[in-house]
This record gives structure tokens, sequence and C-alpha cells, in this order.
């Protein structure tokens, strides 16, 4: 009498998944991608079921999320699941990206993978820019005057994303529509792209050695996602249960007073400096993320091995989490 | 095994501290007050429908008002001259603002035991799935 899994492997084809994969990808290091993975599912399966209870209009949208929290059936929980999804996968998909770079895994052959992976992380903040906005209190009206500020800025380049590109529509409406297709659509495409890279090279080598001897099925590495998953939707729901994202008024248009999220203060804190920062750090981070593989050319994958390459990456870490934290004591001093 | 510096286990616990911890929030300092605001959604009128006809110049346009967002309006009139103080001193004409923060869920919420019987559950489902033996 065959078995009701060998009946249902034969006739979905699931023994395919059964491919060898290396054994330490069974790991939380290279289980950070798949964690990133499990939070974006949670935030697309949040998302549409947030998107049934908000109205997209400048003069209803915050009134329809303090409705959403207080007067839906786990509104707020929904929120809530949103908002931490959103938190875990920027702490995530930042670990990600600092495992893959220790690792050395942009080397060759993985150089796309890695322009895709800093593309996806492009699309992520934009998604978390375009969520942060759509609440519609003081902080998101003032994020979005000041990215109406730099389209602006950027003339031409800038103006699809301008209010008068689109006479009528107020911007906040097509934020949300970036927010729940246009920037969805695109990141899941990359996202697919990603994975088949990471498939069609295989998983990366343990760091200083040339090819992985150890391996195990991919389904088993499947198991082990589906377990750390399962903990990371339960940190969310924990978080969600117990603290509230913020959520303020509608904005008083023309005042600056508040501050951005952890995620974008420490831009905040160069904005202090430099005015034009605004506009020059996410292109400068951009294009010193894209260029990693072409620089670093070396085949050393052991960190120990790759004294620049660490100093550079601690160097990196130190001043983000600084100007993190000089951003969130600061006091804006400057008008624009 | 994977030979990976400690900076990793730092940043785990870094960051979960920061999470975790609603006072501690980086964006928002202030204070929101702790009852909840019921606000019903207005009753949308003819004028808020898709397919009205947007007449600029009208209270009731759908178009903002032209730069809206742009930079003129950041700085409201009597704020033009403020130059080099800071966001948050105090102006006798300037609006008060209430920061919004995190804040602890109350109880009171609705489906709050609900809330917490998912969260039991895939904690329980994580706790099984750990203790469950790899690739069975």
């Amino acid at each position: 009498m065959p078995k009701i899994s060998d009946i249902l492997k034969e006739r979905l084809g699931l023994q395919l998944l059964e491919y060898p994969v290396p054994a330490h990808s069974n790991s939380i290091p290279y289980s950070l991608g798949g964690m990133t993975a499990a939070s974006f599912s949670l935030l697309v399966i949040s998302g549409i079921l947030l998107a049934q209870f908000f109205v997209p209009d400048p003069e209803r949208a915050n009134s329809s999320v303090h409705y959403l929290m207080d007067q839906i059936y786990l509104g707020w929980f929904l929120r809530g699941v949103h908002f931490w999804a959103g938190e875990v996968l920027s702490v995530t998909i930042f670990l990600h990206m600092i495992r893959v770079f220790v690792t050395a895994s942009y080397k060759k052959p993985r150089e796309i993978n890695w322009l895709v992976g800093v593309a996806l992380l492009g699309l992520m903040v934009g998604l978390l820019f375009t969520g942060t906005v759509l609440k519609w209190d003081q902080e998101a009206y003032e994020a979005l005057d000041h990215f109406v500020w730099v389209t602006g800025e950027m003339g031409v380049l800038g103006l699809p994303l301008t209010e008068k590109f689109t006479p009528g529509v107020p911007l906040l409406t097509r934020v949300y529509m970036a927010h729940i297709s246009l920037l969805p659509l695109i990141t899941l495409l990359a996202l697919g792209l990603h994975l088949f890279y990471v498939k069609y090279h295989k998983l990366s080598p343990v760091p200083g050695e040339t090819a992985s001897t150890d391996t195990i099925p991919f389904t088993d590495h499947i198991l082990y996602l589906q377990r750390a998953g399962i903990g990371i939707v339960a940190v969310i729901f924990l978080l969600a249960t117990l603290i509230a994202p913020p959520l303020g008024e509608q904005p008083i248009l023309g005042l600056e007073v508040t501050k951005p999220p952890w995620q974008f203060v420490w831009i905040y804190a160069l904005e202090n400096l430099w005015v034009p920062s605004l506009i020059a750090a996410p292109f400068v981070i951009g294009l010193g993320l894209a260029s990693i593989p072409f620089i670093d050319r070396s085949n050393e994958t052991y960190w120990k091995r790759r004294p620049l390459a660490m100093a550079l990456l601690a160097g990196s870490i130190v001043l983000l989490a600084g100007l993190i934290l000089w951003g969130s004591v600061t006091t804006m001093s400057h008008t624009m | 095994m994977i030979k990976t510096p400690a900076m990793i286990s730092f940043l785990c616990g870094f960051a979960f501290i920061t999470l975790a911890n609603p006072q501690f929030s980086l964006a928002h300092s202030g204070h929101k007050k702790e009852t909840p605001v019921v606000i019903e959604p207005e009753p949308t009128g003819p004028s808020d429908s898709i397919y009205s006809i947007d007449k600029p110049g009208d209270p009731e346009s759908l178009s903002l008002p032209n730069g809206l967002f742009g930079r003129e309006d950041v700085i409201v009139p009597d704020m033009k001259d403020m130059a080099g103080m800071t966001h948050e001193g105090h102006h006798e004409d300037m609006p008060t603002v209430v920061h919004a923060k995190r804040e602890w869920n109350s109880s009171d919420r609705k489906g709050y035991g609900l809330a917490w019987g998912m969260t039991l559950l895939s904690a329980g489902l994580f706790a099984f799935l750990v203790r469950k033996p790899s690739g069975k």
C-alpha cells in the first residue's frame, strides 16, 4: 500500500526537489534570505487584507487607518503584523547582505545575482518608504514632502514621480498604487530571478573551500526554511500582539517636526549636514553596492584573509549605526 | 562549519533589543493620547467619486493645490525667517503636532485574545518543528 506522501510526490513531481545542496545551507546565516522571503510573504498576505480597509485619498486615508485600528475586529493586529513584518524584513535583509559579503558569495560567477540582490534591496526600501507614507499622518506627509523635493531637484527625470505628471490625481493615491501593485510585481519578478540564479550557480561553498563536499537533499533545506519561517511568523505575531505601530493624526501641511522611521533616520542625519545628500546618498550607496563584485576580483573568500573588505564592512556598519543614533537624538537645524 | 565573525550574532541581538522596546522609538518623540480615537469614515458623496468632473479651483476638486508639496509650502509664511532655528523650537503661532510613537497594546483591543491564540499557536508549531528531527 503506497503512502499518501509517495502518491503526492509522484503526481506533483516533488521528487524533482530532492536535488543535492550543500549541507551548510541548513544554518541560520544561510537561511537569512529565506527568513526575508517569509517576512515578505507575510507582508503580501497582510497587505492584501489591509487594502480592503484603506481609502487612498488624502482626506480620508488617515481616518481609515484609525478606523481599522479601533473599530475593525483584529484590525489593529493585522496592521501590527504588516508593520512588524516590515521591521523584521529590514533586519533580515540587512543581515543577509552582510552574510553574502562576509562569505564573498558575490564573487565569480555570482556577480549578476548580487546585482539582482541590490535591486531587491532598493525595491524593499521603496516598499518601506511608500508604506510609511500611506498612513498619512505628520511623519508620512513630511516623508512625501522630502520625496517631492528630491523629484523636483531631479528635473525631467523626476517628473513622472511628481503631482504635475498626473493632474487631478493625488500623489498619495499614486503612492498607494506603487505600494500595492507596481513595486510588489517588480519585486516578485526580481525575487524569482534571484532564486533562479541561486539554483543555477548553486549555493556558494563554505568560505575558504572551493567546492561543497557534504550535501543534503533540497527538501531537507525546505523543511529547515519552513521551521525558520514559522519562527519568524511567531516573532512577528508576538510583536504585533504586544506593541502597536505608531499612528498620528491628520497631518498639518507646511510643518516639519517629525523624524523618519529608524530605517531612514540615517539620511535625516545626513540631510542635517548637507541637504543635497538626500539625492546624493541613495545614488552613492546604490552605485557602491553594485560595484563591489567588479572591484573585488580576487578569488579569496575566507574573511580573515580579506582584511580590506572586512574593514570596509565594519566601517560601513559603524558609520550607519552612528548616523542612526545621531539622527535619533539630533534636531533638524536647517531650512531647505 | 561556517566561519563568520561574531558580528552577525551581535547585530541580531542589537536588532532585537532595538525592535522589541517601544520606548526606544528612534524615529519618534513626544507622546500620544492613550484613549483610542474612534473616527467614523465620512460618507462618500458624489464629489468624491473618481467619475466626478474635476474642476480646478473648486474646493471639492480632487486636484491638490498647485505646489501643495512643493518646497514653498514646507516653511509656512511665519517660519520663513527661522533659518538656523531648530524645527522643534517654540514659536507662538506654530500649530502643535502630537507625535506618534509605538505603544503597548491594551487588552481592550478587539480580538486581543484571538491574537494571543494565533501567537501561541505559531510559537507551538515552531517548537514542534524544532523538536522534530530534520528530514522526517
